[in-house]
């Protein structure tokens, strides 16, 4: 028994004495910023993210690292293990006594030999302004046209807890997506469910239903959803899409053949469209203006032909639309695409209605499996368009605004070109955005192994607080069928859809 | 008195576990289960964490670990029947312990013992519904130690025991632990209190599973209800369920069947013998040795019976076809495939695979019927359930088209997303594109299967000195086959085309490109390509191409400017001479000439388009019947 007590505390000396317990004095500066996993470099940090834990890319056998505003407000993080996890409280603290100002990151590394390297400090800075605190995303794999097991998350963005919203391992495997909120709002959401239990899901504070958007009259059921602000309507365009496997830098192709777009009146159960809006060209990704007044839509060319299809660009156009007569506008050009070279997609006005930021590609509208897809600003006061300072070389697609209107989350695909993930800038006022950070996690390795990608990220202001039980009991009874308008030109529809159809 | 350990019941005992085992390994092959069914067992934290959202999960995650040792065919098969024995020792141990008596402890044992191993003849079955069971012997048998011991308590422990069993293990084993249950309470309590405690255990048994899903988990209600429960990908979904019933109702019957010995051991009287009295001899159909001799005779019959009428030997053999596929030991394909006396259209595309890696395809195109086509070259994905994604993605990944290869292998992980050999595909893509972060990730998670780390240490190193992999025979070769230009694929002939235009040394594209004109009778563009057949350095034509060439010939009645007098062997042109003398011979009645064709041309193309050509038999007008 002594021996083993004596063997214990040996090994607890030696233990102590080669791990990395002694704080590094005396170090050799290296002129240059260490390499971190991801990259938290020179960026702007929301006060109430998540730590954003790192992993140190650098050799060595002992690493330090120490988080500072001030020598009062200090975390320091010693291990042999490269892989930086800070305290999710002694953070929280940090931040919230650093607001607009600078935070430092020192790195220390020892080398082999012993000898510690101090690199040049990473200096981020600390926003004043918070991000809301949930990230809703659908979680999928990269298979494009089975699917397996998916599910829509909600990520708490303060600290590492993510729930399922629905995983469709609950409603027979169903197919989830397209999931949606009114202006951030939790509970305010509705998601479609397809091929099996199909139809959309709302959820309107807590009355849940679920309803069958298709009707005799247009093309499909609604597909790409975009809440009204006054919380009762949804846009959506209705479309015949399809994906084509490709060889060379993009990977497949998603076109519509033909697109239109609707109008749901949430609480009298009713669709509407116009002839405007229900044209020969393809109509699609509806997006309403913050006062409401306005859809803006993408709109491309009638395709004769499967090249026309896919290579054709589109527009951005707009439309008035009156929630409270039901009655539509003239469309405009708000942006032409052969005079931009290049095809629009996804715009989105920021809630202060100052900007709309958009994707844009070589052609098409579905951006994400192209790697030359970037985002774009509109200063819908002048008129004036930028590409974003924040592009990669790799897609930069689905964006979506925080409820204030500065932060923004947009999938990208820069650390790997295959997997897209959360990617989180702020824009000024002068529609500078900051660089951007990928979504922070526990393990920071958890990048290099996860094969799941995080599809339409959309912040919202809290947690949905419908669970998912009540969900799945919603999106397991029948959908309720909608009626269309009777101010409708149906046989202008008829018509329309009879020449789609040949 | 110590029990002899050496005694006839357990020779017998260690002769069927041995047996089992043995039949295990040669007949089922666990392996096969293991290939089949893609197991990836993931060491990571967030894989285990997965599991423990949902009742049964934790069963399945063992379920996981143990099913990925059945690649190894012995340990497997051991694997599955020390699980099995274990049922069956629990079995035995609890009903002796009830009944007092031995005499049935071989056939219970043996019962438990040959379900356990039976279900295993479904190479869909999900090992995970073996383990649940193997929680519900096991929480029985507590329970009636905790009866024992505690007899007033145990009715209130049983509830706790059984949230736990249901959360562990499904609803199913909380079913068999509830019967089973019930029956210990008939044998070991008075019949007023089991008659008011068992009804409640059966209550709380049922209405357990569906409170679990009215108010906590969001799964849905049949998976907690269902013994194998039903999930993607579909071709690996479970269907012989009789045996999985019987398997899962023999603890429970078996306990109650053992009510009846405990009354009759009750009723019997024991024997009085008189002094001076003359002992009469126990007949030898009464002794014991006599007895479970009769019992093991009859079980080996029975445990033949159910077995062979279990076991899918078609089945089985298309399996071993996917196998030798998959590890590219092409001469065993055909020699199994030689085997096999019936038509399968998944056995047509591994052949034709298996020539064109043998460089026979132009030569033995026709030796399998080409019932199909050119859908016996590549398979028809309009109506996908996933069945064939991995094959898809191992045809394009010989053709040397990367692109179609990936995308066949992202559709294979979406439905398994920790398959190994999956995984594997991943790396090798996205080595062969240069893609070495990628090929990073895919080895990072392939490394968190335990029976990968070899293979990840292999190929790692191509990560860091990528010289590797330019010297890595495969990797170059696909290089070179790989167009890296923007295409949209449209079909198989124009995939074939645009790769053998993009590298017209990448014979194997070249071989199925002339294989796909022939069985598609695309006389323009079989013409168009058949010229270069010479860049490989043949001068005479093999059979199906020189079939087809002699038909184009006498079609036309004009010869092509690159045929010479060898490019069609004269034995090819004596042939087709009589083929059409024949035909002749029957006024060119093609349905009364079929059986004299058939003995002599079966296996050539002119037969082919008489008799098996789809535009001619209609077949996939009905596509489910070729299914």
């Amino acid at each position: 028994m002594k021996t083993i007590y004596i063997a214990c505390i040996t090994g607890l000396i030696l233990f102590y004495c080669t791990s990395c317990s002694k704080k590094a004095d005396n170090f050799a500066e290296v002129d240059r910023s260490p390499v971190i996993f991801p990259d938290y470099s020179d960026i702007l940090i929301p006060p109430n993210i998540a730590p954003l834990n790192f992993l140190i890319n650098e050799p060595g056998v002992c690493f330090e690292t120490r988080i500072r505003q001030d020598k009062e407000r200090e975390i320091v993080i010693r291990s042999k293990n490269p892989a930086v996890e800070i305290n999710i409280k002694k953070w929280r603290q940090l931040l919230q006594e650093s607001k607009g100002k600078k935070l430092t990151f020192e790195i220390l590394v020892q080398t082999e030999s012993g000898v510690w390297q101090k690199f040049k400090p990473i200096v981020n800075e600390i926003s004043d302004e918070a991000i809301d605190n949930h990230l809703a995303y659908r979680l999928i794999n990269t298979g494009y046209v089975l699917w397996n097991s998916l599910g829509i998350y909600q990520r708490n963005l303060e600290n590492f807890n993510e729930k399922p919203i629905l995983e469709n391992k609950s409603v027979d495997y169903g197919c989830l997506n397209c999931h949606s909120f009114c202006q951030n709002n939790p509970d305010k959401m509705m998601m479609h469910v397809r091929a099996i239990h199909g139809g959309t899901f709302l959820n309107r504070e807590g009355k849940l239903s679920k309803v069958n958007t298709k009707t005799g009259y247009t093309l499909s059921a609604g597909a790409y959803p975009c809440w009204h602000p006054d919380g009762k309507h949804i846009a959506y365009s209705v479309n015949n899409i399809n994906q084509f496997f490709c060889s060379g830098p993009i990977r497949i192709e998603v076109a519509d053949e033909f697109s239109d777009l609707i109008v749901y009146d949430t609480e009298k159960n009713i669709i509407t469209t116009t002839n405007e809006v229900s044209t020969p060209n393809r109509e699609n990704l509806p997006v309403w203006s913050p006062d409401g007044k306005y859809l803006y839509f993408i709109s491309a060319p009638p395709a004769t032909d499967f090249h026309e299809r896919v290579f054709d660009k589109y527009s951005l156009l707009r439309i008035g639309f009156d929630v409270n007569t039901n009655t539509w506008g003239r469309a405009d050009t708000v942006l032409s695409g052969a005079k931009l070279g290049k095809s629009i997609s996804f715009p989105k006005v920021s809630p202060n209605g100052k900007f709309l930021m958009f994707c844009t590609s070589d052609h098409g509208y579905f951006t994400i499996h192209h790697p030359m897809a970037d985002l774009n600003l509109m200063n819908l006061q002048t008129g004036e368009i930028h590409p974003m300072e924040i592009n990669s070389p790799q897609t930069d697609s689905y964006h979506s605004f925080s409820s204030k209107g500065h932060w923004f989350v947009f999938s990208s695909k820069r650390l790997d070109g295959l997997f897209s993930r959360p990617f989180f800038s702020y824009l000024d006022e002068n529609g500078k955005a900051s660089k951007p950070f990928v979504l922070p996690q526990k393990n920071p390795r958890f990048y290099h192994t996860f094969l799941k990608n995080y599809n339409i990220p959309e912040l919202i202001t809290g947690e949905v607080s419908v669970s998912p039980v009540e969900i799945r009991d919603i999106v397991l009874r029948d959908a309720v069928p909608v009626r269309l308008d009777a101010g409708v030109d149906t046989s202008y529809m008829k018509n329309h859809l009879a020449a789609k159809k040949n | 008195m110590k029990p002899k350990l050496f005694n006839l019941a357990n020779l017998y005992l260690i002769l069927i576990i041995s047996g089992a085992w043995g039949i295990t390994a040669i007949k089922t092959e666990p392996f096969l289960h293991y290939d089949f069914q893609q197991m990836g067992f993931i060491t990571s934290f967030s894989f285990f964490r997965d599991f423990l959202t949902y009742p049964g999960g934790i069963s399945d995650y063992a379920a996981e670990f143990i099913s990925q040792f059945f690649r190894f065919n012995a340990l497997g098969s051991l694997l599955i029947v020390l699980v099995a024995s274990l049922q069956g020792f629990l079995a035995i141990d609890l009903i002796s312990r009830l009944i007092a008596k031995k005499q049935h402890n071989f056939p219970v044992f043996s019962l438990i013992l040959l379900a356990g191993v039976i279900v295993l003849s479904d190479y869909r079955y999900p090992y995970y519904a073996t383990l649940r069971l193997l929680l519900a012997f096991i929480f029985t048998w507590l329970f009636y130690f905790l009866h024992k011991k505690f007899p007033a308590t145990s009715a209130y422990l049983w509830f706790l025991m059984a949230i736990l069993l249901f959360y562990v293990a499904s609803g199913p084993a909380l079913f068999v632990f509830t019967v089973s249950s019930v029956a210990i309470l008939i044998h070991l309590e008075k019949r007023r209190r089991w008659m008011i405690i068992a009804p409640l255990l059966m209550i709380f048994a049922g209405i357990l599973p569906l409170a679990a899903y009215r108010f906590i988990f969001p799964v849905s209600l049949h998976s907690l209800y269902d013994i194998a429960v039903g999930k993607p990908p579909e071709f690996l979904a479970y269907a012989t369920f009789y045996q999985l019933y019987v398997y899962y109702s023999l603890l429970p019957l078996l306990l109650l069947i053992s009510l009846i010995f405990r009354n009759k051991e009750k009723v019997s009287p024991i024997p009085v013998v008189k002094k001076g009295t003359k002992i009469s001899p126990v007949p030898f159909f009464r002794k014991n040795s006599f007895v479970i001799t009769v019992q093991f005779a009859v079980l080996l019959l029975l445990g033949y019976f159910l077995y062979s009428r279990s076991h899918d030997n078609f089945n089985k053999k298309l399996l071993y076809i996917e196998y030798y596929a998959e590890n590219g030991k092409w001469d065993e394909l055909l020699n199994a495939a030689e085997n096999i006396d019936r038509y399968d259209f998944r056995i047509n595309f591994q052949i034709n695979r298996a020539y064109a890696h043998l460089g026979q395809l132009p030569e033995r195109l026709f030796s399998y019927p080409q019932l199909l086509g050119v859908n016996g070259l590549f398979y028809d994905n309009s109506n996908m359930n996933g069945s064939f994604t991995m094959s898809n993605s191992d045809l394009y990944f010989d053709l040397g088209f990367m692109s179609e290869s990936l995308h066949w292998a992202f559709e294979a992980q979406t439905l398994l997303p920790n398959s190994p050999r999956i995984l594997k595909r991943l790396v090798m893509i996205n080595l062969i594109n240069r893609n070495y972060n990628m090929a990073g990730k895919f080895l990072n998670v392939l490394d968190q299967n335990m029976l990968c780390h070899d293979w990840v240490r292999n190929y790692r190193r191509y990560l860091s000195d990528t010289t590797l992999a330019a010297s890595d025979k495969v990797i170059a070769e696909k290089r070179r086959f790989s167009p890296g230009q923007n295409y949209v694929c449209i079909d198989p002939l124009n995939d074939l085309k645009f790769l053998y235009d993009f590298n017209p040394k990448n014979r194997f594209a070249y071989d199925y490109l002339i294989a796909h004109t022939i069985l598609s009778s695309n006389f323009t563009d079989f013409m168009n390509y058949i010229p270069y057949y010479e860049t490989f350095g043949i001068k005479t034509l093999p059979r199906s191409w020189a079939e087809v060439l002699s038909v184009n010939i006498v079609k036309n009645k004009t010869i092509p400017g690159f045929v010479s007098a060898e490019t069609i062997s004269k034995d090819c042109m004596e042939q087709f001479n009589r083929f059409n003398a024949i035909l002749k011979q029957y006024n060119y009645n093609v349905e009364a000439a079929k059986s004299r064709l058939e003995q002599e041309f079966e296996k050539s193309y002119w037969y082919y388009i008489l008799y098996f050509d789809p535009k001619v038999t209609k077949v996939l007008n009905n596509k489910i019947q070729i299914r």
